[in-house]
C-alpha cells in the first residue's frame, strides 16, 4: 500500500500541489483527475520522488530501493529510437541487476511475460521509432510491469492514443490491479476512469478536492466546479 | 551481414585486434625505411643503436600516445553523445578540449612551457568543476549543453586574447601551431604522464555505460528506475575532464575524433551505449594512431602536417556524409 501524507510541490513562489494526502490499498486502480495544470502530474512525479516535494510518503527515500517499490510511467515516455524493443523492456530490471550485471533467466522470463501482458511481444526485434505512438506506450508500460512493483504510477498513459489502443492499455493498467498491484493513473477522460477505475482522486489547483468511488466523485457539481462542464459534456456557463 | 557473427562482443575484439595492428604497423612504417624485423629487434633494443633510438624514442611513444589520445576523445564523444542524447555533444563542442587547450596557452604565453602539461589538466578538471557548478540546480542533459558550450565559448574567447596579446609573431606562431595539435615531440615521459590518467578517466566512463543506457529513456524514467542523473553527469564530466585533459596536455587540441567514431560505430554495431564507449575508445585509438603514421610517412623536408588539422581534414566531410544519408 501506500500512505502519502501533506504533500506539496513549489515551483518559485506558486504551489503546484499543495497539501495532498493519500492512501491506497493493494490491487486498487485509482483514477488521478483534473483539468489541465492541477498539479497532476507534479503529484505522481513527487509520489514517485523525482521532484523535491515537503511532506512524507511510506515509500523509501533511497532511490535504488524505491525504484524496487514503483514503477513511474511518465508522460510521452521516449527511448532511443534505434534500440530493439525487447532491450527497452529488459531496462525494466535495472533497480533489481544492479548496473553491471546481467540478465538471469528469471530476469527474461519476467521480461517476456510483461512484452505478452502488453501485446508487443511480436515486435520484440523491431527498433523503437518504427513503431506507432499506441505500440511504443505498450512498450513502456511493459517495461514498467516488467520492473514488478507493488505499485504503478501512469502519467497520462493514454491521453495522445486512439480508442483501441486507450482500452488495450488501460486493460492492462486493470488486469495489473488484479493481479494485487496499486495502480495510479493520471486520466482526462473522465469515461475510462468510470469504466475501469475503483477509486478517483479529484485534483484542483493543487489540492485534491474529493476521494472516493466514481460514482460519489464525478457528480455533476464536481464537473461543474472542478472540469466547468456540465453532465452531458456541454461547457458550464 | 551476419547479425551473430557481429555482435558487441566480437566488434571489441575486432576493433583490440586492429588498435594492436595499427601500433605495430606504426613501428615500422615511417620517413626513415626500417625492414620488419628490424623494427623489432629494435623495440627490444637489439638492434643498431640508431634504429633502436628511432623505435623506441621515437616510433613507440609516438604510436603509444596516439593510442591514449584517441581512445580518450573516442569514449569521451560516446559518452557525452550519450548522457546528452544529442548527436553533436563531443568533448570539443562542450568545452573540454578548448579549457585544456587555455590552459596550455596560458602556459605558452607566460614563457613557462614545462608548465604545458599540468596546465591543461588542471584547466581541463577547472572546466569541470565549472560545469559540475552552473548545472547543479538541474544536472541532466539540458543544463549540461548549456553551461558546457558556455564554458567552452569562454576559454575559447579567453585564448583569442592571449593570441591577440602576443607580444610577437614567433610567440603567436608558437600558440597557434600548439592549438593544432601534434605529437611530433612525444616521448616516453609524455606516455607515462597520460596514459594512467587516460586509462583512469575510461575506466570512469565505463562505469557510466549502463547509466547512459537507461538515461536513453529520458531523466524522469531513469530516476524512476533508480539511475542518479547528477552521479551519472559527475562521472561522465570527470572521465572526460581526465581523457581529454591528459590528451590536450601531450598533443595540443585534436579535432573531430570525438565527434564522429562514436556515429561511425553507432552506424555499424548499433545504438547500445554501454558498448559504444569501449569500442568508441579502440575506434579513436587505431584512428589516431594510422593518422598519426601517414604523418610520419608523408613528412617531408617542410613544415610537417598538423594531426589535428589532418584528422578534422578527414572527419567533417565524414560526418557531412553520415548527415547526408541520414536526412
Amino acid at each position: 500500500m501506500i500512505s502519502l501524507r501533506n504533500i506539496s510541490v513549489k515551483f518559485g513562489e506558486t504551489f503546484a500541489v499543495q497539501d495532498v494526502s493519500v492512501a491506497a490499498e493493494p490491487g486498487e486502480f485509482i483514477a488521478l483527475v483534473g483539468p489541465n495544470g492541477s498539479g497532476k502530474s507534479s503529484f505522481l512525479k513527487s509520489a514517485a520522488g523525482l521532484i523535491p516535494h515537503e511532506g512524507s510518503s511510506n515509500l523509501a527515500s533511497n532511490r535504488r530501493i524505491r525504484a524496487k517499490q514503483l514503477a513511474y510511467l511518465a508522460q510521452n515516455a521516449t527511448a532511443s529510437g534505434e534500440h530493439k524493443i525487447q532491450n527497452i523492456v529488459a531496462l525494466g530490471r535495472t533497480p533489481h541487476i544492479g548496473s553491471l550485471s546481467r540478465l538471469t533467466d528469471v530476469d527474461s522470463q519476467i521480461v517476456k511475460a510483461a512484452m505478452e501482458k502488453c501485446g508487443v511481444t511480436k515486435f520484440k526485434d523491431r527498433v523503437f521509432k518504427t513503431l506507432s505512438g499506441g505500440e511504443q506506450t505498450r512498450v513502456h508500460l511493459a517495461r514498467t510491469l516488467a520492473t514488478d512493483t507493488a505499485l504503478l504510477l501512469a502519467d497520462e498513459p493514454v491521453t495522445a492514443l486512439d480508442p483501441y489502443y486507450q482500452l488495450s492499455v488501460m486493460e492492462v493498467l486493470r488486469e495489473a490491479s488484479n493481479e494485487g498491484t496499486t495502480v495510479i493513473a493520471a486520466l482526462h477522460d473522465l469515461s475510462l476512469a468510470r469504466k475501469f477505475c475503483d477509486r478517483v482522486w479529484v485534483m484542483n489547483s493543487g489540492r485534491l478536492v474529493a476521494d472516493g468511488p466514481p460514482d460519489e466523485t464525478l457528480t455533476p457539481k464536481v464537473l461543474r466546479e472542478v472540469f466547468r462542464i456540465t453532465p452531458e459534456g456541454e461547457i458550464a456557463r | 551481414m551476419n547479425a551473430r557473427l557481429w555482435n558487441p562482443r566480437n566488434w571489441t575484439l575486432g576493433l583490440c585486434g586492429l588498435c594492436g595492428f595499427t601500433i605495430i604497423a606504426s613501428l615500422f612504417f615511417g620517413s626513415t625505411q626500417i625492414e620488419l624485423r628490424e623494427s623489432l629487434a629494435g623495440l627490444l633494443g637489439q638492434s643498431t643503436s640508431d634504429i633502436n633510438t628511432i623505435i623506441q624514442t621515437i616510433r613507440l611513444p609516438r604510436a603509444l600516445l596516439a593510442a591514449c589520445v584517441g581512445a580518450g576523445l573516442g569514449a569521451s564523444g560516446a559518452a557525452l553523445q550519450g548522457f546528452t542524447r544529442n548527436p553533436l555533444a563531443a568533448p570539443g563542442l562542450l568545452g573540454f578540449s578548448a579549457c585544456a587547450a587555455l590552459g596550455a596557452v596560458l602556459a605558452l604565453y607566460f614563457g613557462v612551457s614545462k608548465l604545458v602539461t599540468p596546465a591543461a589538466i588542471i584547466f581541463a578538471f577547472a572546466g569541470a568543476v565549472a560545469m559540475t557548478v552552473f548545472s547543479r540546480r538541474k544536472p541532466g542533459a539540458s543544463g549540461l549543453v548549456l553551461v558546457g558550450i558556455g564554458i567552452g565559448a569562454l576559454a575559447t574567447a579567453v585564448t583569442g586574447l592571449m593570441m591577440n596579446l602576443a607580444p610577437n609573431p614567433w610567440a603567436l606562431s608558437e600558440l597557434v601551431y600548439w592549438l593544432m595539435g601534434s605529437l611530433k615531440n612525444a616521448d616516453l615521459p609524455d606516455v607515462m604522464f597520460a596514459a594512467p590518467l587516460t586509462l583512469l578517466g575510461l575506466g570512469l566512463l565505463l562505469l557510466s555505460g549502463p547509466a547512459l543506457r537507461v538515461l536513453g529513456m529520458g531523466e524522469d524514467t531513469a530516476q524512476s528506475l533508480g539511475i542518479s542523473v547528477s552521479r551519472t553527469q559527475l562521472l561522465v564530466v570527470t572521465g572526460c575532464a581526465l581523457c581529454i585533459g591528459s590528451g590536450v596536455a601531450v598533443a595540443g587540441a585534436i579535432g573531430f575524433v570525438g565527434l564522429f567514431i562514436p556515429h561511425i560505430l553507432r552506424f555499424v554495431v548499433g545504438p547500445d551505449e554501454a558498448w559504444l564507449i569501449p569500442l568508441s575508445a579502440l575506434g579513436g585509438a587505431s584512428f589516431l594512431v594510422l593518422v598519426d603514421m601517414g604523418i610520419r610517412i608523408t613528412a617531408g623536408p617542410g613544415t610537417p602536417l598538423y594531426l589535428g588539422i589532418v584528422t578534422s581534414l578527414i572527419g567533417v566531410p565524414f560526418f557531412l556524409w553520415l548527415a547526408w544519408r541520414q536526412s
